[in-house]
């Protein structure tokens, strides 16, 4: 009788031990889901935080740099915006000069420069001069790059409206790139009171009154096909879009880039004479 | 002989059914403590994602009002789309101060976000801008 009940206690019996592996399992099974879950929302969190701050960096960017443009310059450093087309959608670039101080350095007495967008899509083929689409939307596709270059410049030494490059390597040439998907600018012209896709200010001989930006981000095969889910064309509605008014443009429809600052200018102090009557 | 000693070492072999349960229940709470703090993180990080995708709507919105009153309309909305549906906008902007010969180009601009729960988001602000009536003729 002793002996028997010994041999009974001495181990588990087939059921207890399957009992006890299924509770095992289901337990684990519960914690490894809630593991994984952390896990993918803790990697969500720092993508959108990522692209958050690549949103804010690149509107701020774009207010701070247009607000402050530079308006009385000609030629290559007039406001000039292309209108072009890459592999996901507009790829436009622009370029202007501002009298921001340049990013990292402070301001240096004087000194303006010329501000760049310009996209770098690995995907457009110089041998036959057209795009190379993927079959499927969801394919692997080499990433567009957004250069934003910021070129230093000085006012010629005669003190003439020419602006010189500043020597690169003395004064630096900051330049940055963020990947994006697309990049389009429209220009608001006063005179034709509807949006344009380009500009030239050197040939139009005034601003745009205000510029929309529609910026589509990078984007992984993952949000990719989480987007294609969900029904959200990645052209329809772009992942960071704003309307910046230039105070300088704005309101402004004469060909002699006249300013609300310059009428001032011209009525108090110039008695009526134009500062840029002598050019004309 | 008796039987008693027999059957109290035959009682230690397993759990009672009050030993069992008290375990449950640790787990089960455990367990419940683990998911509540997880959820509850999860609803943060929406709620956190919803905030800032709202501010962010609001500051297009706040664009879209100030090019309104450059171009000299005085109330307007409009609807997002796509990943942001459901959002709508709208602006009304009050001309201060000035007279009737000599207007001062100053508003004041309230923007309203109203998000697909129907709560808004106001901001007011001021814009000084020569409108299109009253564009400046250059070049003398």
């Amino acid at each position: 009788m002793r002996r028997l009940a010994q041999q009974r206690n001495s181990g588990f019996t087939m059921i207890e031990m399957m009992v006890a592996m299924a509770v095992l399992v289901i337990l684990v099974g519960a914690l490894y889901t809630c593991f994984v879950s952390v896990v993918n929302t803790a990697e969500i969190a720092r993508s959108t935080t990522e692209a958050m701050r690549i949103q804010r960096y690149l509107r701020e960017h774009f207010i701070n740099h247009l607000s402050a443009i530079h308006a009385q310059v000609r030629g290559e450093y007039a406001l000039i915006g292309e209108d072009e087309s890459g592999a996901y959608g507009p790829a436009d670039s622009l370029t202007f000069v501002t009298s921001l101080p340049t990013s990292g350095a402070r301001s240096l007495p004087g000194i303006v420069k010329q501000v760049e967008y310009l996209i770098d899509d690995p995907s457009f083929s110089e041998e036959s001069g057209f795009q190379t689409f993927g079959a499927d939307e969801t394919e692997e596709k080499p990433s567009v790059t957004l250069f934003i270059t910021e070129r230093p410049l000085v006012l010629g030494e005669d003190g003439d409206e020419e602006f010189f490059e500043a020597d690169e390597e003395a004064e630096g040439l900051w330049q940055r790139e963020i990947p994006i998907r697309s990049l389009n600018f429209e220009y608001y012209d006063g005179t034709a009171e509807d949006w344009v896709e380009d500009w030239n200010s050197d040939e139009l001989g005034f601003l745009p009154w205000a510029i929309k930006v529609s910026i589509n981000l990078a984007k992984t095969e993952e949000q990719l096909r989480v987007d294609l889910a969900d029904g959200v064309g990645t052209e329809e509605e772009p992942d960071v879009g704003f309307t910046i008014v230039l105070p300088t443009g704005a309101g402004v429809i004469s060909p002699d880039f006249i300013d609300p600052n310059h009428r001032r200018q011209t009525e108090t102090v110039d008695g009526g004479s134009n500062i840029f009557e002598d050019e004309s | 002989m008796s039987v008693r000693p027999y059957r109290e070492k035959e009682r230690r072999g397993g759990f009672t059914l009050v030993e069992v349960l008290a375990a449950v229940a640790i787990l089960g709470s455990a367990l419940f403590i683990l998911l509540s703090t997880h959820h509850g993180a999860l609803r943060l990080f929406e709620a956190m994602n919803a905030s800032v995708v709202e501010s962010q709507l609001l500051e297009r919105a706040v664009g879209e009002a100030e090019f309104g009153v450059l171009i000299g309309e005085l109330t307007g909305s409009g609807e997002f789309e796509g990943r942001f549906a459901g959002y709508t906008w709208s602006y009304q902007g009050a001309p201060l101060g000035g007279t009737e010969e000599t207007p001062i180009p100053f508003y004041q601009v309230e923007v309203t976000l109203r998000n697909p729960d129907g709560e808004d988001q106001t901001l007011s602000f001021y814009v000084f801008h020569i409108s299109s009536n009253e564009v400046i003729e250059g070049g003398v």
